[in-house]
């Protein structure tokens, strides 16, 4: 089983592009599972299941996205299995992006919309810093030299990444995208994050509703940077 | 003229190139581009199987609005191996050209001057240019030159200090062809509708062909059209036909050319605030 880890910022074309992906995954004789990873609402399910490949979804509701998704691979991994798929493709919400969903053995895609202006390869953080590959989308909507500026700043971010010019709307891209999934080498055995998920847990992470300092415990970060542990 | 020809030519006869790489294309220098065709928005094959066009070749590309203009100039841009919806196979100097030319910017064979009017880059001019220089493996002070050669194509000055996303229609679109004069100086030109530019467009097509340049360039204006000597007809996604111009149409570009001059001497008028006599 080879497994796919797409991740990037909400709107970023992730669920196009992997529509066509999987179109091309297809018919070069693979049988992809697709996972798509929500908060509280999806309907990309609907769109994947038109095109005939086995589909689930998963809805973190109040647990974090990211961590909902590291927490249940095995789970997802195992689905996938049952269907007879030969790739597991996962979806990944795409909010914060602080955690970076990616195990070491899996391949880890980051998607990300050209739109956004050539700072945000630099924000992303681990999302991109640690992804094998990034997808460019939306290059239609801006100059040649824009595109390549946009390329440098996420060779600046990521030196080893191998980069896709995609668009979601007329699949270009998608055929070197499928390819890269298809020569990816299986997974095995235990597999690690690439990068560590953000510090828990505090006391907003278990319900606390009031907002100022006095009522956090936790690891917490103060806005000038120090971060120190509160609590008993 | 007659020289540069013929070494071209024995360039491209010669044995070295074929034997060097016998499959897959790495050369930098493009003698020819060749289309082979694929299909049209309804699945049937492209009437011009194959368009071959030469070293140094001005050739348009006509046809109605979502004929398929732009899909081919993306094809061109990608260099397509039958993976665009198209399924379009886009060869230089015979041979399929290897993965990197398709993309890194160092090694990019193509420029391409889009339909986009607008930079959404939060970035000043300068810097902008400079990391766009860097990207394409070339020396960051070439933004100077870029700036100053925008500036004799547009009426309102552009300043390194501005923001790229202040600039008008008009010094944008300035800005992107002095940067694909200067820092993409390809040697394969695709221009998407330069007339809608606001600027030049005579003087902005000199400066994008260079010597020896392959251009492709999209338009609906007459006198842009007629000065290719050839052109591709687009309809419902697929090329129809090829059309070399004649004595005829020549006749009448000059009659255009005329029109045109008078016509941008009388648009500069009334953007002074004259009266037209």
């Amino acid at each position: 089983m080879k497994m796919v880890v797409v991740a990037g910022t909400p709107g970023s074309g992730k669920t196009s592009v992997l529509m066509h992906a999987v179109k091309d995954l297809l018919r070069a004789g693979h049988s992809p599972a697709l996972v798509k990873i929500d908060c509280m609402w999806t309907e990309d399910d609907a769109r994947f299941k038109r095109l005939k490949v086995p589909v689930a979804v998963g809805l973190s509701k109040d647990m974090c996205p990211d961590h909902y998704a590291i927490y249940n691979f095995d789970e997802m991994l195992a689905w996938a299995a049952a269907q007879g798929a030969d790739i597991m493709l996962n979806e990944t919400a795409g909010l914060c992006l602080r955690c970076a969903p990616y195990p070491d053995k899996a391949l880890a895609i980051c998607v990300i919309d050209v739109t956004t202006g050539p700072n945000s390869p630099l924000k992303v953080g681990p999302l991109l810093t640690t992804a094998d590959a990034a997808v460019m989308t939306k290059g239609d909507l801006v100059s040649q030299a824009e595109r390549e500026v946009f390329r440098e700043r996420i060779l600046e971010a990521n030196p080893r990444c191998r980069i896709i010019e995609a668009n979601g709307l007329s699949g270009k891209g998608s055929g070197e995208l499928a390819e890269l999934m298809a020569s990816w080498p299986d997974i095995s055995g235990e597999m690690v994050l690439r990068h560590n998920p953000p510090l828990a847990i505090c006391t907003l992470c278990t319900g606390e509703l009031r907002v100022s300092k006095e009522h956090h415990r936790g690891v917490l970060r103060h806005l000038d940077g120090f971060m120190e542990y509160t609590g008993e | 003229m007659s020289q540069a020809i013929s070494q071209s030519m024995s360039e491209a006869m010669g044995p070295t190139l074929m034997t060097i790489n016998p499959m897959i294309n790495t050369a930098i220098k493009p003698l020819t581009l060749t289309i082979r065709g694929g299909v049209d928005k309804d699945g049937h094959p492209d009437a011009v199987s194959e368009i071959e066009i030469a070293h140094g070749e001005i050739i348009g590309i006509v046809g109605p609005t979502g004929s398929g203009k732009s899909t081919l100039i993306a094809d061109i841009e990608q260099f397509a191996s039958g993976d665009t919806p198209s399924g379009r196979r886009i060869l230089i100097n015979g041979l399929e050209p290897a993965a990197e030319l398709r993309s890194d910017p160092r090694k990019k064979l193509v420029a391409q001057l889009s339909q986009n009017m607008h930079f959404l880059a939060d970035m000043s001019v300068g810097e902008f240019l400079r990391m766009h220089a860097k990207s394409r493996g070339k020396d960051p002070r070439l933004a100077d030159k870029v700036i100053a050669l925008a500036n004799t194509l547009t009426g309102e000055p552009v300043n390194p200090a501005f923001q790229l996303t202040i600039l008008s229609g008009g010094q944008s679109r300035a800005l992107m062809v002095a940067d694909i004069a200067v820092i993409s100086d390809s040697p394969i030109v695709l221009i998407d509708e330069i007339e809608n530019a606001g600027i030049k467009k005579q003087e902005a097509l000199r400066l994008l062909s260079g010597e020896g340049k392959i251009v492709v360039v999209v338009t609906h204006d007459p006198m842009l059209a007629l000065m290719a000597p050839r052109r591709i007809v687009m309809k419902n996604g697929g090329m129809t036909k090829v059309i070399s111009t004649n004595e005829d149409e020549q006749r009448i570009f000059k009659d255009v050319e005329r029109v045109d001059s008078w016509l941008t001497a009388l648009r500069e008028t009334i953007r002074q605030g004259e009266v037209v006599a």
